[in-house]
């Protein structure tokens, strides 16, 4: 048998050599922020204050499953979503940028039947509920029919219906005169509510720039567009009528306006869903859904209880603890759902998810907990451990394995060319983790020696080196510039939702800046996003 | 130009647009289901997709106790095939004289076996996306949809499972051109809906399509107004949803096949989704499939067994299985190579795993078989005689996709000639590659459009295969 290398090896060409030339998180491209994510040359960019300012391209995006189903919540109640909701939704697959869920496909056929069957039955589970929740005003009417496309409709639409088009109120208007003559009025309401969740004003983030006051090569966006951005950012759902109300009023014209709803907006209880979708999608943790493990600890539904245990820990440090990466990182305490507190060795708490203090010399945040170690298995937990590092943590990206690979021992993976051209950037940082089972049990007896011995990209002395527990190694990612890089890159794709390109790099340096003064503050990293240049404009190219 | 003239223009429906739309729109199917000929039966064509390879081999592997497809003693480029096919081919024999087993098939380049769902029916090449999570897409049309729109008919695209996250481009087969893949339907009663529904008298029912199809003109309406606000690069794709809406109306408006073709009864509601469930899901989609098929609804489709990478547990009891590894997993450890979430499978269980799992494969495409069989076409002779049916598979052994085999059924009217293994390359990436553009291009002169010399990138097209 030809033996290559293990279940995650990676593609000959890219690997070989120095590694680790990539990593900025940025998409190579021509243009002068290029930082280069792939092999190649490196171009220095300074951004002074006085270089000229730019963004990349953001394309037409649809709402993903998950934004879809929370702007629903807000629009019709938590209750409309029923199992059958959920099934249709599921029916439309989300695309991805990196680990992001973005979806920039235009809808085939098949799509366009479930958005179809997916607003049918939520008008017709709305109607059954009683409509009197969503119209006060008498069904029968004409003028309560219109109120209600101008009412609904900009919350749905996320902007004033009379502003996308003068004559769409009467469009809708004459849907309902329509369908009132050959039914009912509860009917044609139902039709109205139908008809706007199927429309492509609520199903896509479609914005609106003014050419015409642009300012170098930035466009800036509208309230309405700042306030849906605003809005999915921190909420993972569309604007409420205060913030809406902000946009009408030219609250949302500049980066003060900006800044200030933010911040209140991180005060509202939504933003905590927010940043748990973040989370979820950043640290890969949906990868615990449906888990199994033959563990005599292991529990029915554990994939579950373990991931919305790392939720919690995300939402606490952010929300009551000190709101930094740092602690992020290094947290020695955590929310143990049923039966985890028996894999840290600790007595539970009083209710499940109540907080636990866990050893600092073993623990250390999100990363020794066990909905990270969970998902990496038992099977070359090395690869995937020092991978994860790499990729989410570092934004270093590797290449995908070859076809046609077998396993291969550890020290001829790391050692022998072509395989250790790329295992030598991971598998070290994965040794590291070794005293942790699949389960994030802390075994010491089976721990070795970790070590970074990246030569290539990683200069930050901060990582460098090696490490003898997984808190030293969280320590030091807490401290490294490189970290709080590719952090803010990470947000800045889940804000945008597509790839950081060379033209963000020096909105992302900025965003970045902002970040480090403020102690890696997670909040003030949302708030440095909103108020950046790039969150609230577009490229004059894309408009012309 | 006057005020209200622009307007109007400003305002014009997505028919209007549609007309704009230049070579996309050329490119689409007019009709959601072909014209009938009542003498001459159309040639048809099923590809019918599982998950990783068929695990096997071409030859026995006696020390591991399983069998491969070559007939002991096979030697050379083609032969007979035995007369009772081996182990996992087995629920085949049945079907023995209708199979050509193709052997020494080679994916294209050094692309990714993962990624081979995007090139398998397109013959391309999938686009380039050098980060890890699989979003990929393939960059042309797949052999489905062409061959349905030379007929001006559309493809009915079914599948069980594939997944609605972490799969990305594993999830499709079907192409209408570059990154647009056609979603499969997934829930059986859908598939049974969409090709007999049928003209009703039924004032509720009616008032539904007139309804919906009122909604669906609304928001075309609003795409329009879309395209203006959008930027420039974004405008196709709003075109092409356009025409995913006009398409939806076409079918409302023509429905079905209805009463003028004997439906299989009705699927329930059910969790389609469920690991259980796709063995009932596939005999359900073969049954509305080959009578789509004989009945004249269109003239190809396409059955998925799940995603390319296999993202499901195979928990079918009646095929003696219940596991909670996923396929993939099951598929790695059988070839001795322990992979993602494989965790406590030994190599004797996956291989009992895996043998059961290819045997209900080959057994749920031998039902569709006996489908196809089953039914007259309108020349008299069976709906499989006129049908070429393509049970194919991204992967070989475990992750080699270089030496892929495909299994072709039916045809008979068409010259194939059934009964045979045949060797049609080397299945390495040497010059003498035969490459899966090779195979496709092989299909279209089969059923007759002998006008397409190559399918897919030129740059993998050689002599197409012949069948016959």
């Amino acid at each position: 048998m030809v033996r290559f290398c293990s279940a995650l090896l990676l593609v000959l060409t890219a690997c070989n050599g120095v590694i680790g030339d990539g990593g900025s998180g940025i998409a190579a491209g021509s243009g002068p922020g290029d930082r280069g994510g792939s092999p190649g040359p490196t171009l220095d960019f300074e951004c002074d204050e006085g270089a000229g300012f730019t963004v990349g391209h953001t394309p037409l995006r649809r709402l993903t499953a998950e934004q879809y189903r929370l702007t629903v919540r807000d629009l019709l109640g938590v209750e409309a979503l029923d199992a059958d909701t959920v099934r249709t939704l599921s029916l439309i697959p989300d695309g991805q940028v990196e680990t992001f869920a973005s979806t920039t496909l235009a809808p085939d056929t098949e799509n366009v039947r479930s958005y179809l069957t997916l607003a049918e039955d939520l008008a017709a589970g709305a109607r059954a509920r009683g409509l009197e929740s969503l119209v006060s005003c008498d069904r029968s009417d004409e003028a309560c029919a219109r109120s209600f496309i101008e009412d609904f409709g900009r919350r749905a639409f996320r902007r004033p219906v009379a502003s996308i088009d003068g004559a769409l109120v009467d469009d809708y208007l004459a849907l309902y005169q329509e369908e009132s003559a050959a039914t009912d009025a509860d009917t044609a309401f139902q039709t109205l509510l139908t008809a706007m969740l199927l429309s492509p004003h609520f199903l896509y983030h479609a914005e609106t720039a003014d050419l015409d006051a642009a300012v170098g090569e930035l466009a800036p966006l509208d309230g309405y567009s700042v306030a849906s951005r605003l809005s999915f950012l921190i909420w993972s759902a569309g604007p409420d009528d205060a913030l809406l109300d902000a946009a009408e009023v030219g609250d949302l014209s500049d980066a003060a306006g900006v800044e200030e709803q933010a911040r209140a907006m991180l005060d509202d209880p939504r933003a905590r869903i927010g940043m748990r979708r973040f989370h979820e999608q950043w640290l890969r943790l949906s990868r615990t859904k449906g888990l199994e493990r033959d563990d005599p600890q292991w529990r029915d539904g554990m994939g579950d209880t373990l991931r919305e245990e790392a939720l919690r820990f995300v939402e606490h440090v952010v929300f009551e603890g000190e709101g930094t990466l740092r602690e992020l990182f290094t947290a020695s305490y955590s929310f143990p759902g049923e039966g985890v507190a028996e894999l840290y060795g600790v007595e539970p708490a009083a209710v499940p998810f109540g907080r636990v203090e866990l050893d600092p010399e073993s623990r250390a945040g999100i990363l020794t907990q066990p909905a990270l170690m969970a998902q990496f298995g038992s099977l070359f937990p090395e690869v995937h451990r020092g991978l994860f590092v790499r990729e989410q943590l570092l934004c270093d990206p590797l290449p995908a394995p070859p076809p046609n690979v077998v396993d291969l021992p550890v020290e001829d993976r790391t050692v022998t060319s072509p395989c250790s051209g790329c295992h030598l950037s991971m598998d070290p940082i994965g040794f590291g983790f070794a005293a942790y089972d699949d389960l994030g049990r802390f075994r010491p007896e089976n721990a070795r020696q970790g070590e970074v011995r990246d030569t290539g990209r990683l200069d930050d002395p901060n990582i460098l080196g090696t490490f003898d527990s997984v808190p030293e190694l969280a320590e030091n990612l807490a401290r490294s510039s490189d970290i709080e890089h590719c952090v803010t890159v990470q947000w800045v794709r889940y804000a945008t939702g597509r790839h950081v390109e060379a033209e963000d790099a020096c909105g992302v340096d900025r965003i970045e800046a902002a970040f480090r003064e403020s102690g890696g503050d997670i909040g003030e990293l949302l708030v440095a996003i909103a108020t950046s240049e790039g969150f609230r404009a577009r490229h004059v190219s894309e408009l012309e | 130009m006057a005020k209200n003239e622009m307007k109007s223009r400003n305002r014009m429906g997505r028919r209007g647009l549609l007309k704009g739309l230049g070579a996309a729109a050329a490119a689409l199917p007019f009709l959601s289901r072909m014209p009938v000929s009542a003498e001459a039966a159309t040639p048809k064509v099923i590809f019918f997709g599982t998950p990783n390879g068929f695990l096997v081999g071409p030859d026995d592997n006696a020390s591991r106790g399983y069998a491969g497809w070559r007939p002991p003693g096979f030697s050379g480029s083609e032969g007979a095939l035995a007369s009772a096919l081996p182990g996992v081919f087995a629920p085949l024999t049945r079907h023995r004289d209708d199979l050509v087993f193709v052997e020494g098939l080679t994916r294209l380049g050094s692309m990714h076996q993962h990624r081979v769902a995007g090139s398998a029916l397109t013959g391309r090449p999938i686009g380039e996306n050098s980060t890890r999570p699989p979003d990929f897409y393939a960059t042309g049309i797949s052999l489905d949809q062409f061959i349905a729109a030379r007929a001006g008919a559309t493809p009915l695209t079914t599948a069980f499972n594939v997944g609605s996250s972490n799969s990305g481009g594993e999830r499709y087969y079907s192409y209408l051109g570059a990154n647009r893949p056609v979603t499969p339907i997934q829930n059986p009663r859908d598939a049974f809906d969409r090709v007999f529904a049928g003209a009703t008298s039924d004032p509720v029912a009616e008032r539904r399509t007139i309804r919906r199809r009122r909604l669906l003109d609304l928001a075309g309406r609003d795409l329009a107004t879309l395209e203006r606000r959008v930027p420039s690069a974004d405008r196709d794709r709003v075109r092409q949803h356009i025409a995913s809406i006009d398409a939806l109306d076409r079918e409302l408006t023509e429905g079905g096949i209805g009463a003028s073709c004997a439906a299989p009864t009705r699927p329930g509601d059910y969790d389609f989704l469920a690991y259980q469930s796709l063995p009932q899901v596939i005999r359900q989609h073969s049954a509305v499939v080959a009578r789509a098929l004989a009945c004249g609804y269109t003239n190809t489709a396409t059955i998925m067994c799940g995603n390319t990478g296999g993202r499901n547990q195979p928990q079918w009891p009646e095929y003696g299985i219940n596991s909670s590894y996923w396929d993939h997993a099951i598929s790695h450890v059988f070839q001795g190579i322990p992979g993602p979430l494989s965790e406590g499978l030994s190599q004797g269980e996956a291989v009992r795993l895996g043998l059961a799992m290819q045997t209900a494969y080959n057994d749920l495409f031998a039902n569709l078989l006996d489908e196809l069989a089953n039914l007259e076409d309108v020349d008299g002779s069976r709906v499989l005689d006129n049908t070429l049916v393509i049970h194919f598979k991204g992967m070989a052994e475990n992750h080699s996709s270089d030496r892929l085999m495909w299994l072709l059924a039916g045809g008979r009217n068409l010259g194939v000639r059934g009964g045979r293994l045949k060797v049609v390359g080397p299945g390495g990436r040497g010059s003498d590659a035969r490459h899966i553009p090779d195979f496709l291009t092989g299909i279209l002169q089969t059923v007759g459009l002998t006008d397409v010399d190559t399918f897919g990138d030129p740059a993998f097209n050689g002599t197409p295969i012949d069948f016959g």
